[in-house]
Formats: structure tokens, C-alpha cells, sequence
């Protein structure tokens, strides 16, 4: 957990490239973007826009072909398979999309917590503590005798975000924690999410939810491998890249079907205009 | 009390967190540790049976030692005390036997048995004639006294002798030596019944003085003189009153029902007496030397019974050792599968760990610790079945217990191995679990033709069992063996499950026409991937070994039985004199000639000559089919046709086509003094009493006396004679006695039992029936993995299930589609496995012929019982398989499914 204004995590000029029979496939063509501490920001595109690529790197499951990534200040380029292991246990926690996926269908929500801490290398009595007041926090205090398939799916994934959470990790992603929830039920996890973050843990989510996405403090927009924009406080932002790439948003490169513009650099801003 | 219960949570949590899925590797372990423990178990059941079948052939009485001595002396030494000494020396040798400690090591104490050197005299009130003194420490079992009583100083005289001689019990019997002057007088304690055959057990070795010899010059019959039974201080006594030398013996009985370990140690502790004896501190040593008396020399069966055991123990071992290592080595390939399947059916709990940092080795270790209990639980029950099934299946009865330690330990190198296989499967999966994307690497072993490498390797493995020639000693199970057809059965199998998808895209159409339920089970088999592929392979592969180990076990089976009535003639074959002539025998017995050493014209051909009754053959002989291409009745119907000036003959054997052919079957019998033409009637590959590879002549009794008389020889002179019969040698004994057939002295009889008692036959049978027993739990096994892949399938199809539910078919239709892909693919998989087993049975049978060096060659028999168990089980695992695969599908709740499957 960083309070210093210091990034979780930060990607510049990421790229995956992944091995097929058919070929190569490039998932992430350059990456830039930031994870500010202690948010919660949302990663969102279309299917194949390398949201779940992006999200894999950032949780240390995977290593970036080129360019480079750091979470917790921990640079993952050039990080042996153990390395990263370690990364992931001490300063990653994950949510997956589906509540079965989370959770052991044999340990009630108590245990689920004590696994996770001895996982994080957190005591006993700390974990006991910590996982009190998570479980307090997000609501499911309660039930946390109970067995997974004793809870709702609501409830199974509050329970996994304190799994992950429990030891304070520097970050958790969670890869789309609401595509199973109602809309209910998703505002009463994004509340608890909130929370969370209001406690200084950050959270980066990969969702095709509005409602998810509009309950983060800052969104990440992937098309074809790309941020496509950013939002923070309601704002679009276009992102430009190390070397000097920006990525139009849908409806201004509409503007454009010649694909060639004029660029006239004025005092107040850059201007794009189609060639007469 | 909460605590313990939570204590006790928190440890089956930690150990036992699926039991349901442990349940799998229970079993698997349990086939693990009973086919690797079974293999030393069986090597030392047959050790004890090998052991059973050598003292039930040779009886305890051969087996036990004896020790023999004279009371006359070595050189020209005088003692006038020698003979009554013989007590002395009786008592001293007892000793020795004690402070050997004989009776530790499953011999019993030395019975000692005396009798005189010569006959002596003796005469009654209505006459005299010889009479044999004997005596014996110990009882006199098997007597059975008619009058008076045995005591410690009067004798008992025979029946015959008795009514001979006009004495009885209380009657005084004075005997005089036979050739010198002097006398002594006995007193009668009692007549016994005269002892016939059966002898009792404990007169065996004695059998001379009770029953009649043959006088090889005269042909009679000669009883020896009445045995009169004493006393051993009265008979030492007379003996050296009456000046006569005595035989003294001493036997030293096995302890009946001894285990082989303990007969080992009976070895030793016969080894210990002689060196007792032989001493110089001895009571023995000193009487030899004061009375010069021979030094008792021991002499046994038990060492050249033990060679025997331990020759079938050293043929034995190396095949089962590599059975029962394949069968725990395939049990550990189940057990890799399972470790795979765990991680499978827990792919989201693992991958959850692993995005939280689990490492290779930590997941091995919970894998490992998970398997602890069940791999115990395996262990111990596969061990129990393994004891069991091979006490109750294997060669014997009883198990050395020595065996013991050795078994735990192969258990325990089992227990250990199927853990670390857990450990390791688990650590490579999390390692793949870990990594995205498969790699260059991978693509690269996608793109290997596994198949066609696998074909290749099949063909030329199979090359050396076409070049091989079987070895001289006989062949057995080895690698090799072993391995040919499993290749052979996954190129097949590999074949055909690859072409399946091709045929879908043929009879598509037809299939269409078909009901929902046959549409869908042809649907699914036909375009069967992955899964199902490996279904098909593996379970051909385990019904194959069903099928070829059947067929190899029932090949052998016939080979050794065709090879016995071959080199046996019948079940039993006891040599008469050439001239001896009785009583018409018993139907299943023939008297046959025999005559070695006769060359064959043209061509040269050493053979042997038969000469046999056709009329009586066919009750006589065990015949196989496999020995001639004509039924044995038209062989002997030609056999007794008319040759007109020539003996019609059968030829057996290795006898040039060319020969016979070329002379229209005119030959000529030269037997170097005289010669007899011949006209060849019939062929046969062998013929009973083929008893060596040399081809055999088979003659027309009358016709072939003709000829010999015609060639002016006497036929009992140059035709050695043999009865076969029927039956056990006892009973066989005893009716050419009763019907006046005396035994030849020179010759042994012969018995088909004995001929398969030889130790590689014994350790080829023994070896093929564990082959068979492991290769029928493979065959569980495999059909078992069948009804285990439609249950997976079947979870797997929930979703789709419950679709077409809804969309209309029954559960009827359902039921009938699972049973029917089922069938299909265990079906098909048995398919594969008799099409390929067969085959490569009868391929690899020449090179096992346990004994080559005898006609015929080996010889094929279809396991129709395999075949029909294979049948079985198909059947079986479809009715079984459908049913739990429709109570799963009937489990799944419609909303349940439709949310996870979101």
C-alpha cells in the first residue's frame, strides 16, 4: 500500500506477443498507462483489446514481450518464474470473474481468510485481526462460518476481495468481479470495493460493466492492444506515448477516413485538420 | 471438545479435503501395490509349490536322509564283539543326531532299521525254510498284527510264514545261521498280515524284503524269505549269536508339511550329523575305530529336490519380476493420470494459488501431502489382495513367511513412488498452470508424428521375433515379449481412432436417418478427439494384454500337454522285458514295441520305430488335433490297411517331403543286420513316444512281427516292449501286476505328470497364469477407465444435456446414447485387442516353446474364455457405465447448471 503518490503500477510501451499455430498474435501493442495507489481504476475495451493481457502482467502472472512494467516498484521485466511468484504472494492480490473460481468449496469464509494470510507470510493473530474487520468492512462478518456455496454470489466475491486483500497487498486486480452479479448486487460490491480503496488498497479491475467502470476513479480504454483514452474525474483523456503516438478516440477518427491530417500547433493547444 | 473437533477439521482439510476424489487413488494405489507385491510374493509361492510338487513326486520317505552302515568290517579287522556292539553304535549315531540338533531343523530323530546280511534258518512244527531277521526302533506302522501282540522281547512273524510252519504266538522258533553251524531260539509275540502293495509308507525303502524281485536270468518271480520282525536288543542279540552281520540304516524323517525354508535348513542339518559323526570325539568315531565298523554314510533326495525347486525359482523370477514391474509401472502411469485429473476437476482452486503465488513445489507438496492417506490406505489393501490372491490363486497355499520383509519393502518403494508421481505431475502442471500460451516448444511436439514414429518402432521391435530362434533351454516372458504387442496395439488403435473422423464425414448422411439417441453416440464416436482417443488406446491396450496373455497362457497349456503325450506316449509308460507276455489289459493300456536306431531309406534319416495295435491307440494316446492334418482315425485305419508285401507306416516328424513323395511312400527300414521294406500311409508332425526330435516310424503291430520274423529275427529280441496306459503309476502297478505284466528292472517308468513337472515347464505355466492374473486387472482397470470417461463426459455435456432436454429428447434417448457410445468404444477398443492380440500371440509363441528340443513346435490354442471375458466385460461396462452416467445427468438441477454455466 503506497500513500506517497507514488504509482502501484506503471506499463510503458508494453507489448505481448503470444505464439499460435496459426501465427503470432500481438496483444498489447505499446502499452502506457498508470495505476495511481490507493484508486480504484478500471480497465475497459472490447473483447480482444488486450484488457485481460494487460491485467495478467499487472498481477505478475505473465511477463511483457517488449517495453517495460513495474508493480510495487518492482520491475517484472527480466524477473525469474519465482521472482514473480514472490511478487504475486507478498504484493498482488486477484479476483477472477466467476465466484467458484475464488473460492475452495470446503473452507468457510474464515478459513479462506487464514489461507490467504499464511500465503502473504501474515501471523496468526494479525490475520485473525485484519480478516475481522475485512469481513466487517465488506459486510459479510456474519457469514463468515459459512461455506461458499452457503453464500451469494454477491457474498463470494466480497469474500474473495478480502482474500485478496488481507495482508495488504500493493495492489488487486479483479478481471471482471461483476459479470456474474446483478446490477444490485454490483453496486453493493463496488460500494465495498470503494471502501476498500478508501482504506488505501488499490484495486485496478478489468470490466465491461458501465456501472463498474463508472465507479472507478480512473479508466483505461484498450482497443486493439492500445489505450485507446483515459478517464479521470469524467474527463477523456487521450494518451500519448513514448514515442510521440496518440490514439484518436472512435468518433474523431471518423473524421478521418483518409487517415492523414493536417497539425497545426497554436498557443493554446494542437489542432488536427483534414487536408484540403 | 470444540477445539478437538476443530483440531480434527483443520486435519482433514490438510489431508483429506476431497475425499470423494481420493477415493480413485485408493484404488489405483490398491492395483499398485498388489501387482508389485504379488511378484515377490508369487516368485516365493511358487518357491513352496515348486517345494509341494517335488515331495508329493518323491514322498518324505525319499526326501528324509538315510545313514548306512554294515556290522562288517572295512579290512581285515577281528572284533568278536562287533555285532553286538550294533546296539552301542545304533545308540551312538542317535546321539549324534541330538547334538546336531536335527530335530530343530524339520528332520525327525533317526529311525533305525536292521536286518541280517544272509538269510537265516528256522523250523516250525510242520516245517522250515529261510527267514529274514529285521528290526526296527519306533513303531511298526502299518502292521496289522492278526494274532498275539508285539513285546519287547518275543518277535512277530508273517501270516504265510505262520500257517507254513505251524507257529503262533508263545511258540519258540529256533534259527540256525545258513551256512555255519550254532543256533538261537526266538520266542513268537505275535503274526502280522502279510504286507502287499501298497507297501506302507515307512516300509517303502524296504520294499525288498517283504515283496518279490524278477530273476532277470530265470523271468520269475522270487519272494525273499519271511521277514521276522524283532526287537532291536533281540535281533542284535541273535544276530551276534548266530555270528550273522547285520545292514543297519538310520532315517531321519522329514517333518511333514515342511515349508521350503525349513527343508533348506534340513539340508544343513544333515550336513551337521555327518560332521557329528564324523568327529573324532564322537561315540561314532570311536566305535569305527575300536570295531571297525564303515563310517555311516548319509545319503538324500532333498539337495537334487532342491535344485529343482530352485531352477524353477531362477526360470521363474525374471519374468515375473518384469510382469509385475510392468504392472506397477502401468498402475503408476494410472496413478500420473489421476494427478492430472485432480488438477483438472480443481483447475480453478490451483489457478486461484496460482495467481496468488503458488509455486510448483508447494502445489507438489499439497498434492503430496493430499495423496498420503490414500496412498496408505492403497497400500495396505492392495497388499492384503496381492497376499491373498496369490495364497489362494498362486502355486501354493502356504507364503514363506520369509517373504514378508521383502514384500513391505516393495511396498513400501511402491507408496513412495506413487506419491512422488502425485508430487511430480502436480509440480509440472502448476508449472504449465503458470505459464501462458503453450510455446514454440510445444507446437513443435504437437507437429511430431507420434503414430507413424510409434509404428516404426513397433515394426522394428517385432523383427527380432521373426529372426529369433527360441532358445535351447526353453523361452519365457521378457521384455521384448512384452512390449511387441502393446506397440502393436496403440499403432492400431492410434490408427483407428484417427480415421474415425474421416468416416463421419462419409456416412454422415446415413447416420442422420438414425434415432436421436444411436445419431448422437455416433456422432460423439465418430468425432471423438483427445479424450476419447486416449480411451480407446489405452483400454485396447488393456484388453489386448487380456487377450494375449489368455492366448499365450492357453497356447502354452496345450503346447506342454501336446509335448507331454508326445514324449510320453500316455500317462504313464512303464519298459517290460522284450519276451513278457500276460493277461489281457485293461481298457486304456496297450503294450507298444520299440525299436531305436533304425535308418531310413532313401534319405538316411535316423528314426525310431513304434509299433503299435491301431485298435488300441485312440484309448491309449492323448492326442491333438494339431498333430496331423488327418483325424487320428484315419490315421489309423490306414495304419491297419493292407501294405501288401510291405509294413504300412506313419512317419512323424522331420522326414523330407521329397522322400516320400519321390518313392510314391516306398521305403526301406534299414536296421544295419537286417532290413524291412515299407509303405508310408499317413503323416503326422509328431506322434506320442516321439520322446526326442529324431522322426519316429509308427508300424502296424502284426505286419511288422511278420516282417522281422520274415527277416529271420526273433522279435523279442529286437523289439524292446513298453505298456501305456491310462491313469495313475500306482494304479497302472498294480494292474499289470494283477494281470501278470512284471516291470522291466533296468527301465524307470515313465508318467506325463512327471514331464510337466519339469521346472521350466512349471515356471512357464506359473509365469503365464501371473501374466494372466495381472493382465485381467489391467483389463478392469481398463474398462473401468471407460465408464470413468463417459462420467467425466457426461459433467462435462451437463449443460448440453440439459439443452436437449428442454428441446425435447428423453431420457430414454439420453440413456440409450450414452450406453451406446459407451459400447462403442469399449467395443471397439476389444475389437482392436483381439484383432491385434491374436496375432501377435501366435507370433511370439515360437520363441517361448518351453522345450524346442521337442516335436512338435508350439502350438496355438484361441482363449476362447479371454475372448468371452473380454465380451463380458464390454457388456458389463455398458449397462454399468449408462446407468451412471443417466443418474448424473438426472443429479444436475436445471438452474444450478444454467448458472455456472454463465
Amino acid at each position: 500500500m503506497r500513500h506517497d503518490g507514488t504509482p502501484a503500477a506503471t506499463c510503458e510501451g508494453l507489448v505481448r506477443i503470444y505464439w499460435s499455430p496459426s501465427g503470432e498474435v500481438h496483444a498489447l501493442k505499446g502499452v502506457d498507462a498508470v495505476v495511481p495507489a490507493g484508486r480504484l481504476t478500471a480497465i475497459t475495451g472490447p473483447s480482444g483489446s488486450g484488457k485481460s493481457s494487460l491485467l495478467r502482467i499487472l498481477a505478475a502472472q505473465d511477463r511483457p514481450t517488449a517495453g517495460r512494467a513495474e508493480v510495487a516498484g518492482h520491475p517484472l521485466t527480466g524477473l525469474s518464474a519465482r521472482r514473480l511468484r514472490a511478487l504475486r504472494r507478498r504484493h498482488i492480490g486477484y479476483v477472477f470473474a466467476r465466484p467458484p473460481q475464488n473460492l475452495l468449496p470446503h473452507l468457510t469464509g474464515h478459513e479462506h481468510l487464514a489461507m490467504a494470510a499464511r500465503y502473504r507470510g501474515v501471523g496468526r493473530a494479525e490475520a485473525r485481526r485484519e480478516g475481522a474487520e475485512l469481513l466487517d468492512l465488506l459486510g459479510i462478518a456474519h457469514r463468515a462460518e459459512h461455506l461458499p456455496g452457503q453464500l451469494s454470489g454477491g457474498e463470494q466475491q466480497r469474500l474473495a476481495f478480502a482474500q485478496a486483500v488481507i495482508g495488504r497487498p500493493a495492489l488487486v486486480m479483479a478481471d471482471e468481479p461483476t459479470s456474474e452479479l446483478d446490477s444490485a448486487t454490483t453496486a453493493d460490491l463496488l460500494t465495498a470495493v470503494s471502501e476498500l480503496t478508501r482504506t488505501g488498497t488499490t484495486v485496478v479491475m478489468a470490466t465491461h460493466d458501465p456501472l463498474a467502470a463508472s465507479a472507478a476513479d480512473q479508466v483505461i480504454h484498450l482497443r486493439s492492444g492500445a489505450v485507446s483514452h483515459e478517464e479521470v474525474a469524467g474527463r477523456r483523456l487521450a494518451v500519448i506515448d513514448g514515442d510521440g503516438r496518440v490514439q484518436l478516440p472512435e468518433e474523431a477518427l471518423a473524421r478521418f477516413p483518409a487517415r492523414r491530417v493536417l497539425i497545426d500547433v497554436t498557443g493554446d493547444g494542437v489542432v488536427l485538420r483534414e487536408p484540403s | 471438545m470444540i477445539t478437538i473437533r476443530a483440531a480434527l477439521r483443520h486435519l482433514r482439510l490438510r489431508l483429506l479435503p476431497v475425499p470423494g476424489q481420493a477415493l480413485g487413488l485408493v484404488v489405483l494405489v490398491a492395483v499398485l501395490a498388489a501387482a508389485l507385491v504379488s511378484a515377490p510374493l508369487m516368485v516365493a509361492s511358487a518357491e513352496q509349490g515348486a517345494w509341494e510338487q517335488e515331495r508329493d513326486r518323491l514322498s518324505e520317505t525319499v526326501l528324509g536322509a538315510t545313514l548306512g552302515t554294515t556290522t562288517q568290517a572295512r579290512r581285515q579287522r577281528t572284533s568278536d564283539t562287533r555285532i553286538s556292539r550294533a546296539t552301542e553304535l545304533d545308540e551312538a549315531v542317535t546321539e549324534a543326531a541330538r547334538r546336531a540338533r536335527v530335530d530343530q531343523d524339520g528332520l525327525g530323530l533317526p529311525e533305525t532299521i536292521g536286518f541280517l546280511m544272509d538269510p537265516i534258518l528256522f523250523t516250525g512244527p510242520e516245517g522250515g525254510g529261510y527267514a529274514q531277521l529285521v528290526f526296527r526302533t519306533g513303531s511298526f506302522e502299518g502292521l496289522e498284527i492278526v494274532a498275539g501282540q508285539a513285546t519287547d522281547t518275543g518277535v512277530l512273524i508273517p501270516q504265510r510264514m505262520a500257517e507254513r510252519s505251524g507257529l503262533g504266538p508263545g511258540d519258540r522258533l529256533p534259527v540256525t545261521p545258513s551256512m555255519r553251524p550254532g543256533g538261537a531260539e526266538l520266542v513268537v509275540g505275535g503274526v502280522y498280515a502279510d504286507l502287499t502293495t501298497p507297501l506302507p509308507e515307512t516300509w517303502q525303502p524296504h520294499s525288498f524284503l517283504f515283496l518279490p524281485r524278477l530273476d532277470e536270468r530265470s523271468g520269475n518271480l522270487v519272494h525273499p524269505p519271511p521277514a521276522v520282525l524283532a526287537p532291536r536288543d533281540t535281533a542284535v542279540a541273535t544276530a551276534a549269536a548266530l555270528e550273522e552281520h547285520l545292514f543297519l540304516e538310520w532315517f531321519l524323517p522329514l517333518d511333514p508339511g515342511l515349508p521350503v525354508a525349513v527343508a533348506r535348513d534340513a539340508v544343513g542339518a544333515t550336513q551337521r550329523m555327518q560332521a557329528a559323526i564324523a568327529s573324532p570325539e564322537s561315540a561314532v568315531s570311536r566305535l569305527v575305530d575300536e570295531e571297525g565298523y564303515q563310517t555311516p554314510v548319509g545319503r538324500t533326495a532333498l539337495p537334487t529336490a532342491l535344485e529343482t525347486v530352485d531352477t524353477t525359482g531362477t526360470l521363474l523370477e525374471p519374468p515375473v519380476r518384469a510382469v509385475g514391474i510392468g504392472g506397477g509401472v502401468a498402475a503408476l502411469v494410472l496413478v500420473g493420470a489421476w494427478a492430472a485429473q485432480r488438477m483438472r476437476r480443481r483447475e480453478d482452486e490451483q489457478r486461484s494459488l496460482v495467481a496468488r503465488g503458488l509455486s510448483p513445489a508447494r502445489g507438489a507438496g499439497q498434492a503430496a501431502r493430499e495423496a498420503v492417506l490414500p496412498v496408505l490406505l492403497g497400500l495396505a489393501a492392495g497388499g492384503a489382495i496381492g497376499w491373498l490372491l496369490v495364497q489362494r490363486l498362486g502355486p501354493a497355499d502356504t507364503i514363506p513367511p520369509g517373504v514378508l520383509g521383502r514384500s513391505l519393502a516393495v511396498l513400501a518403494g511402491g507408496g513412495i513412488a506413487a506419491v512422488a508421481v502425485v508430487a511430480v505431475v502436480t509440480a509440472v502442471l502448476v508449472t504449465r498452470l503458470d505459464s501462458i500460451g503453450s510455446g514454440q516448444a510445444a507446437h513443435v511436439l504437437a507437429r511430431v508424428p507420434w503414430l507413424a514414429i510409434t509404428a516404426v518402432l513397433a515394426v522394428v521391435a517385432t523383427v527380432p521375433l521373426f529372426t529369433a530362434e527360441p532358445a535351447a533351454e526353453g523361452g519365457g516372458i521378457d521384455v521384448l515379449t512384452l512390449v511387441v504387442p502393446l506397440l502393436i496395439t496403440v499403432v492400431v488403435a492410434g490408427a483407428l481412432t484417427a480415421a474415425l473422423p474421416r468416416l463421419a464425414t462419409g456416412p454422415g448422411g446415413r447416420l442422420r436417418r438414425l434415432p436421436v439417441g444411436p445419431f448422437l453416440a455416433a456422432r460423439r464416436v465418430l468425432a471423438g478427439q483427445g479424450a476419447a482417443r486416449l480411451v480407446v488406446v489405452t483400454t485396447a491396450l488393456s484388453l489386448g494384454l487380456v487377450v494375449y496373455a489368455g492366448a499365450l497362457g492357453s497356447s502354452t497349456d496345450r503346447t506342454i500337454a501336446t509335448k507331454a503325450a508326445v514324449a510320453t506316449g500316455s500317462d504313464v509308460v512303464v519298459p517290460i522285458g522284450a519276451d513278457t507276455t500276460g493277461r489281457e489289459l485293461p481298457p486304456g493300456a496297450m503294450v507298444v514295441g520299440v525299436e531305436r536306431e533304425a535308418t531310413l531309406l532313401p534319405g538316411a534319416a535316423r528314426v525310431n520305430v513304434l509299433v503299435v495295435r491301431p485298435d488300441a491307440v485312440a484309448g491309449v494316446v492323448r492326442w491333438d488335433e494339431g498333430l496331423a492334418d488327418r483325424p487320428l482315425d484315419e490315421l489309423m485305419t490306414a495304419l491297419a490297411g493292407d501294405g501288401g508285401q510291405r509294413v504300412p507306416v506313419l512317419v512323424a516328424g522331420d522326414v523330407a517331403d521329397g522322400v516320400v513323395d519321390g518313392t510314391d511312400g516306398e521305403l526301406t527300414l534299414d536296421f544295419g543286420y537286417y532290413s524291412m521294406p515299407v509303405q508310408v500311409v499317413g503323416r503326422a508332425e509328431a506322434f506320442p513316444g516321439q520322446s526326442s526330435s529324431e522322426p519316429l516310424v509308427v508300424a502296424e503291430w502284426d505286419a511288422y512281427l511278420a516282417a522281422v520274423e520274415e527277416a529271420g529275427r526273433d522279435p523279442a529280441l529286437v523289439l524292446a516292449r513298453e505298456v501305456w496306459s491310462r491313469g495313475e503309476l500306482v494304479g497302472v502297478l498294480d494292474s499289470l501286476a494283477a494281470t501278470g505284466y512284471v516291470p522291466s528292472a533296468q527301465d524307470q517308468p515313465t508318467t506325463a505328470d512327471a514331464f510337466t513337472a519339469r521346472p521350466e515347464l512349471t515356471a512357464q505355466t506359473w509365469s503365464l497364469d501371473y501374466l494372466r492374473a495381472v493382465a485381467l486387472a489391467a483389463g478392469v482397470l481398463g474398462l473401468v477407465g471407460v465408464t470413468m470417461h463417459a462420467v467425466a463426459q457426461q459433467r462435462r455435456r451437463t449443460v448440453a444435456g440439459l439443452l436437449l432436454r428442454r428441446m425435447g429428447m428423453t431420457d430414454r434417448a439420453a440413456d440409450v446414447s450414452a450406453g451406446l457410445e459407451i459400447g462403442l468404444l469399449a467395443g471397439l477398443s476389444a475389437l482392436v485387442a483381439v484383432v491385434v492380440a491374436l496375432p501377435a500371440s501366435a507370433l511370439v509363441l515360437r520363441v517361448l516353446d518351453p522345450v524346442p528340443s521337442l516335436e512338435p513346435e508350439a502350438v496355438f490354442a484361441v482363449p476362447w474364455g479371454s475372448i468371452a471375458a473380454v465380451g463380458a466385460g464390454v457388456v458389463l461396462v455398458t449397462v454399468i457405465g449408462s446407468w451412471l452416467v443417466g443418474r448424473t445427468a438426472r443429479r444436475a438441477t436445471g438452474g444450478q447448471v444454467m448458472r455456472d454455466a454463465t
